[in-house]
């Protein structure tokens, strides 16, 4: 396998972002600083949101489903060659993990700023990876998920995971069919109970076995692949805190890991790139244990979110990385140069409803408000924008970076103040509420940490005093279009007051 | 230019109506005093009228604060609120006014809990409906009678569907 590309060490003159939103609008802000055009897409109700004309030349996919258009292969392959571009960025989500769209892309002569077609399927199977992983002495965690479902078997196979065990019905979900064993005596009972409860409940008693992980985190580790053999790592990613298996809080260092732990993890990150012959940006996602063992989960071939905080605290730009990889250049710095500066953080604002099951949320931006000083903000909505749910209900990333932790934390709640985008709900005062929990100030941060703490992260009441704030606000700026004119009332004289 | 003495205003905060009894108001000073909850209040604004992000002094004590609020809504020490002149006369279904229990996405409804002239408090669950292939509950955005219920079980709706009306 090799890296060979046919264009490499061609110059790249054009690229298009073959995807929306903050990511499109990101991405071309690199192309213009490296001197490159760059080509956006969007859909016809997009035309008003800045991504649809962030690039220098803009195209429009039409209407229509995601699978006519964005993830429309023939026709962004046709604006490709109508447009004469050199390399593609897929950007995340939509084409950026799909084979047949590499392969198409290198059918026809244009580069894919991503890896091979091959790494791609590789990774992509959840499965075969692990089993690769393992062959290859990463850490994998523990666990059987075969047919042979005899007691006998079971038994075998769970004293070989040890314990804790999760016992976990293959058919399951709410947690039935589920058991937790903390010692092998209880095997057996644990099992038959979770066989009963799952044949109730799904009509199939099939079992899997994996070791439990009580408090887990995930850590992931930045990779950087070259075509002439260099694979260097950009350090950890803790994205612990998480809502509906979504990340929405990631920072940069983890707390969690020692000196030790980090160059082993990261270590093994950079081993597995190599061993794949990868190419390009790509993130190997673990899960820690709180004894500091650590399991791989999956590798994503592909930029990822909340790659930013990486950019901040190493202070390399990873899309000018990619462009720069994809035409055949070397990674621009050395592995031993690099150093992670500084703390980083960075949250997802999303227009959802936490105190509604996290209910995506739908509207107009009337106010979005300017991020200070030192605060990047990842956006792909403007004022007056309409958030739609065609799309992901993600509306910006903000990200701080400060000298120490509990600076980058108290910024960042300042920074969501300044940002409220008004109009529609947000999970922005959610957010706060995570940032100023105790727990997540001590660093003491699970995956299951917001369900764990729920009934501390509920709604906070305003005061009358607050409530007085925004009655004087109110009257002050003449905010009365609401004004029911048909209802006698001195007040209609304000109307006068207008401008 | 002095304005409005001793008036009443009726607005409607976070779906509660709610007096303000106006003191005094000059908007171009931009000087307002009320009294609200029982307890006199006193502000003045520091930054320009038509910016949504307001500065505000509170006489009293002179401690600033920062009010945003566009149209409806507004934030005050990161808290969402929303606030808006209290309507006297409420339009039927349809809108996406005050007291309109409405969709927020094209989906199923599961569960309809109430009925026309029900009373509810605010939080209460109304309807259970599937979107985007989970469960989602409407709640009453504020205490009420149950004036409509444009909906029925086992339905498919529209995103932006007054769902059940509610009148305070």
């Amino acid at each position: 396998m090799t890296n060979s590309n046919n264009k490499s060490n061609q110059k790249i003159k054009r690229i298009l972002m073959a995807n929306r939103g903050e990511i499109a609008c990101r991405v071309v802000r690199s192309c213009r600083s490296l001197g490159i055009e760059a080509v956006t897409l969007y859909t016809e109700k997009e035309r008003e949101l800045p991504h649809a004309s962030a690039g220098d030349i803009s195209v429009c996919l039409g209407e229509g489903s995601l699978a006519e258009t964005y993830l429309n292969i023939p026709k962004i392959i046709d604006i490709c060659k109508q447009y004469k571009i050199d390399a593609v960025h897929p950007g995340y989500g939509f084409l950026s993990e799909n084979s047949q769209f590499a392969k198409t892309l290198e059918d026809n002569d244009i580069i894919l700023i991503g890896p091979s077609a091959a790494s791609m399927d590789l990774m992509g199977d959840k499965k075969a990876s692990k089993i690769s992983m393992e062959k290859l002495g990463i850490p994998v965690i523990p666990g059987y998920h075969g047919d042979d479902q005899s007691v006998d078997t079971l038994k075998v196979e769970a004293k070989k995971i040890g314990t804790p065990l999760l016992i976990k019905a293959t058919a399951g979900g709410g947690g039935k069919g589920m058991r937790v064993v903390y010692d092998l005596s209880e095997v057996e009972e644990a099992l038959e109970s979770a066989k009963r409860e799952a044949m109730n409940a799904f009509g199939n008693d099939q079992v899997l076995l994996e070791r439990y992980i009580q408090n887990p985190r995930h850590i992931e580790v930045q990779v950087l692949s070259d075509s002439h053999g260099n694979h260097c790592h950009l350090f950890e990613r803790e994205c612990s805190i998480q809502r509906r298996h979504q990340k929405i809080i990631e920072e940069s260092p983890s707390v969690a890991l020692s000196e030790e732990l980090r160059a082993k993890m990261t270590a093994d990150a950079t081993k597995i790139a190599g061993h794949i012959n990868y190419l390009g940006a790509g993130t190997i996602e673990y899960i820690l244990d709180e004894d500091g063992s650590y399991y791989f989960l999956e590798m994503n071939t592909r930029l990822q979110v909340e790659h930013p905080i990486t950019e901040a605290v190493t202070g390399i730009d990873l899309v000018k990385e990619q462009i720069r990889i994809a035409q055949g250049e070397s990674i621009s710095f050395e592995q031993d140069e690099l150093k992670q500066t500084g703390h980083a953080l960075e949250v997802r604002l999303y227009a959802e409803d936490p105190d509604n099951n996290f209910l995506p949320s739908i509207g107009k931006i009337s106010y979005r408000g300017f991020a200070g000083a030192g605060v990047r903000l990842d956006t792909g909505y403007n004022d007056k924008n309409e958030v739609t749910i065609d799309y992901d209900p993600m509306l910006a990333k903000v990200i701080v970076h400060r000298n120490s932790r509990e600076e980058a934390i108290n910024d960042m709640k300042s920074a969501l103040l300044e940002i409220p985008y008004l109009g529609v709900k947000t999970n922005r005062e959610y957010l706060s509420r995570v940032l100023s929990h105790p727990k997540f100030l001590e660093g003491v941060t699970f995956t299951h940490f917001v369900k764990t703490y729920e009934n501390d992260l509920g709604p906070v009441e305003m005061s009358n005093d607050q409530k007085a704030q925004a009655v004087a606000a109110y009257l002050l700026t003449g905010n009365f279009q609401d004004y029911d004119s048909s209802t006698a009332s001195p007040w209609e004289s304000l109307d006068g007051f207008r401008n | 230019m002095d304005l409005g003495i001793n008036m009443k205003k009726t607005l409607t905060i976070n779906g509660n109506k709610t007096e303000v009894k106006v003191l005094d108001l000059n908007q171009t000073n931009g000087v307002v005093s009320f009294e609200f909850e029982g307890k006199n209040y006193s502000f003045s604004r520091n930054s320009h009228r038509n910016n949504p992000s307001i500065s505000l002094t509170d006489s009293l004590n002179n401690m600033n604060h920062n009010v945003v609020l566009c149209e409806d809504r507004a934030v005050v020490s990161g808290l969402d609120l929303s606030i808006s002149t209290y309507k006297y006369q409420r339009s039927g279904a349809g809108g996406a006014e005050e007291g309109a229990m409405v969709s927020p996405m094209p989906g199923k409804i599961l569960k309809v809990s109430v009925k026309v002239g029900d009373s509810v408090k605010k939080g209460d669950a109304l309807i259970i409906m599937e979107a985007m292939k989970m469960e989602h509950t409407i709640k009453a955005s504020s205490d009420g009678e149950i004036t409509a219920v444009n909906c029925e079980e086992g339905s498919l709706v529209d995103g932006g569907l007054a769902l059940v009306d509610i009148a305070q």
